[in-house]
């Protein structure tokens, strides 16, 4: 199982690799949601180079809702990222995948629609229409995992730790909010440090609103630091994503995880999970959401 | 120029008779599996056939929602049941998940169309749905007319778009709230709308909002004066959203779609303001137009309000009439007395008023009000009424 991580800037590549980060996945905000930086297409360039020159790999999140008007410049993008001769295309709609067939360059997509792979037919179906993996949605238990896993026709991968995203709107809510009450609201746009409180639970979960719409996260860190032993027997691509982090806390995690592969030891597991309670949670892995109970 | 089908949603079999009878050219409804509104989901085999039965006696169509997003375990029974619905001659299922898409393909012959929950928003996406076998696409709510235009354009796929009824504020199927604030799973029929709820907004530790709570919640979609481009871009469904609304807000919302639809393909004058302020008789929340002219602005939001309205009061549904004396058998729907000022709604006329006189049960004892909810009384309407008119109390 190979480690994927959301590199901060050109200069943490390094450091991510030398910790035991595989795979680097890297944006631009005009054709990515939710990034933890947005890459220039120079920079991109620059940072496959150096990624590539590591004996590592990249994949290019493109993981837009694509409207009509993104079409042609989507298909711009992908032309040039294909130049780069990079290892994989991250996608979430359709139409992307529609682009990538006309290029010729399914067998680098990935598929990740964020929700909607949540059974073993999924990575059947995608495997058919010749894709290099899917991710499978995070809401989905450890056991069903496995059993996606055993059936499995493409690169599987699944986001295991880092804030998840709940609930993605195309409208700029935080901004309409303001101008509602006739108040300034640019400050509060691309602003990466608010979060709300619904008014009966003590939860803060991270918001924000950007070119693609208003995005609303978990409250807690997801963590698989018990897991990460049994996912390896599984899944090929472990997803660390660093939204909200910093450079130090996500080299520390990807240490960590590096640490517990390398020495297949439930101890160590353990003990490095007991660093990782406060703030943190295991998401779904091991907990059913409810489905017929109404 | 070319009609659209009306699409309606039915809860129940009485609701889709009544929205086939007040205009719908077609009804979507749920069965107990597979669909997401699991509670309004009332249809087993023998009633979808029943369904099927009614609406096609009337050249109409049914369809079923078979939209969740499934797990490993939501499936068993799969073949049978999509085999079951091919056996009484539904005309389309509406699915997301490609396990559900793919096994009607090789299973049955079943017309297939995806549902909004997949937030197909683009022409190259539509059109790998067609080149998978669907025949229609519920395109995203996200949308607006320069886009659907353009979006027609570029396929011959047959294109569903939402004209009415309550909106996702975030992309349909892609939004997960539900599931992390309450463990239930918003694409397996289970949302909780949390969506709807109130927030506060803070920048690390301060709170922002100060006078009224942070909220995200839409406003429902009202499209009255938006049908007409519509038609004109060539639209092939308009769908009504609902399944789990009252058969009057059913038939308020066909009725008055149906009549817009006919006056602007028959090419007659259309009086815009009569129908929206018929269709306000069905509003429990407040209406905008959603995407339809562009990115949302304040006005698609709802504000500092808890978002219900008390809606027209529908006080009673004819069940028979009987032209000799005039006595119309209704069942109570809302407290009314007599003297009160009525109107009967119906599909076959424009709204005609009368006054209460004398209340009665089946055993003819007068009454002075219309108390209990389904009761069965007596009352003279002086103009003959149908089965499944409508009466509601002019406020």
């Amino acid at each position: 199982m190979k480690l994927a991580v959301t590199p901060f800037n050109i200069s943490s590549i390094k450091p991510l690799a030398n910790a035991g980060a595989d795979i680097f996945m890297l944006g631009n905000e005009q054709f990515a949601n939710r990034l933890v930086y947005s890459f220039p297409l120079e920079e991109l360039k620059e940072a496959t180079n150096e990624i590539h020159a590591l004996g590592k790999e990249i994949y290019i999140n493109c993981n837009l809702i694509m409207h009509n008007d993104d079409i042609l410049a989507v298909t711009e993008f992908l032309q040039q990222i294909l130049e780069l001769n990079v290892d994989g295309i991250i996608y979430g709609d359709i139409g992307v995948y529609m682009i990538g067939l006309e290029l010729g360059i399914t067998t680098k997509m990935i598929y990740n629609p964020e929700t909607l792979n949540t059974n073993y037919f999924d990575s059947i179906y995608w495997g058919t229409k010749n894709i290099k993996g899917i991710t499978i949605s995070k809401e989905i238990t450890l056991e069903d995992i496995i059993l996606i896993a055993n059936q499995k026709q493409t690169e599987l991968s699944i986001v295991g730790h880092g804030y998840l995203n709940m609930f993605h709107s195309r409208r700029p809510l935080i901004e309409n909010f303001y101008k509602y009450q006739e108040k300034e609201y640019n400050e509060y746009v691309n602003n990466r440090n608010l979060h709300l409180v619904e008014e009966i639970r003590n939860e803060a979960y991270p918001v924000f609103q950007d070119n693609h719409g208003t995005h609303i996260f978990r409250e807690k860190i997801m963590q698989s630091f018990h897991e990460i032993l049994t996912l390896s027997q599984h899944i090929d691509v472990f997803i660390i994503d660093g939204i909200f982090c910093s450079q130090d806390y996500v080299l520390n995690v990807v240490t960590d995880y590096h640490a517990i592969l390398n020495d297949k030891d439930k101890k160590n597991a353990n003990t490095i999970a007991s660093k990782y309670k406060e703030k943190h949670d295991t998401g779904f892995l091991h907990k059913k959401t409810v489905y017929d109970k109404y | 120029m070319k009609k659209p089908e009306l699409l309606a949603p039915a809860g129940d079999l009485e609701k889709l008779k009544i929205a086939l009878m007040y205009g719908a050219d077609a009804v979507y409804i749920g069965g107990k599996k597979f669909s997401l509104r699991a509670r309004a989901s009332n249809f087993d085999i023998s009633d979808i056939k029943e369904a099927c039965d009614f609406a096609h006696s009337l050249g109409k169509k049914v369809y079923v929602t078979t939209n969740i997003i499934p797990h490993n375990d939501n499936l068993d029974g799969l073949i049978e049941y999509l085999q079951e619905l091919e056996s009484v001659h539904v005309d389309a299922i509406i699915c997301a998940s490609p396990v559900i898409f793919e096994t009607a393909k090789l299973h049955t012959s079943l017309e297939l169309h995806i549902s909004t929950q997949m937030s197909n928003t683009n022409y190259k996406s539509v059109n790998y749905w067609q080149k998978e076998g669907a025949t229609r696409v519920v395109l995203a709510r996200e949308l607006d007319k320069n886009e659907l235009r353009e979006l027609k354009e570029h396929t011959d796929c047959h294109l569903e778009v939402f004209i009415h009824g309550g909106m996702c504020v975030s992309y349909s199927g892609r939004c997960t709230l539900s599931n992390n604030l309450t463990d239930r799973d918003a694409n397996r029929g289970g949302c909780a709308h949390s969506c709807r709820w109130n927030y506060d907004l803070f920048e690390e530790d301060t709170q922002l909002n100060k006078d009224m709570h942070f909220s995200m919640s839409s406003k429902d979609l009202q499209t009255v004066r938006h049908i007409s481009d519509l038609i004109d871009i060539g639209i092939d469904s308009l769908k009504i959203e609902g399944r789990m609304k009252s058969i009057h807000y059913i038939a308020t919302v066909v009725s008055t779609y149906r009549r817009l639809i006919d006056d602007i393909t028959d090419d007659l004058d259309v009086d815009l303001p009569k129908y929206i302020l018929e269709i306000k008789k069905a509003e429990n929340r407040l209406t905008s137009h959603g995407f339809m002219e562009g990115m949302t602005s304040i006005d698609q939001q709802l504000y500092n309000m808890r978002s219900e309205n008390p809606t027209q009061e529908f006080v009673g549904l004819v069940l028979d009439y009987d032209e000799t004396t005039f006595i119309a058998t209704i069942e109570q729907r809302n407290y009314f007395i007599p003297e009160d000022e009525l109107e009967v709604f119906s599909p076959n006329f424009a709204p005609l008023q009368f006054k209460v006189e004398e209340i009665k049960d089946i055993h003819d004892e007068v009454l002075d009000a219309a108390r209990h909810p389904k009761q069965v009384l007596k009352i003279f309407v002086p103009f003959k009424v149908s089965k499944y008119d409508m009466l509601r109390k002019i406020t």
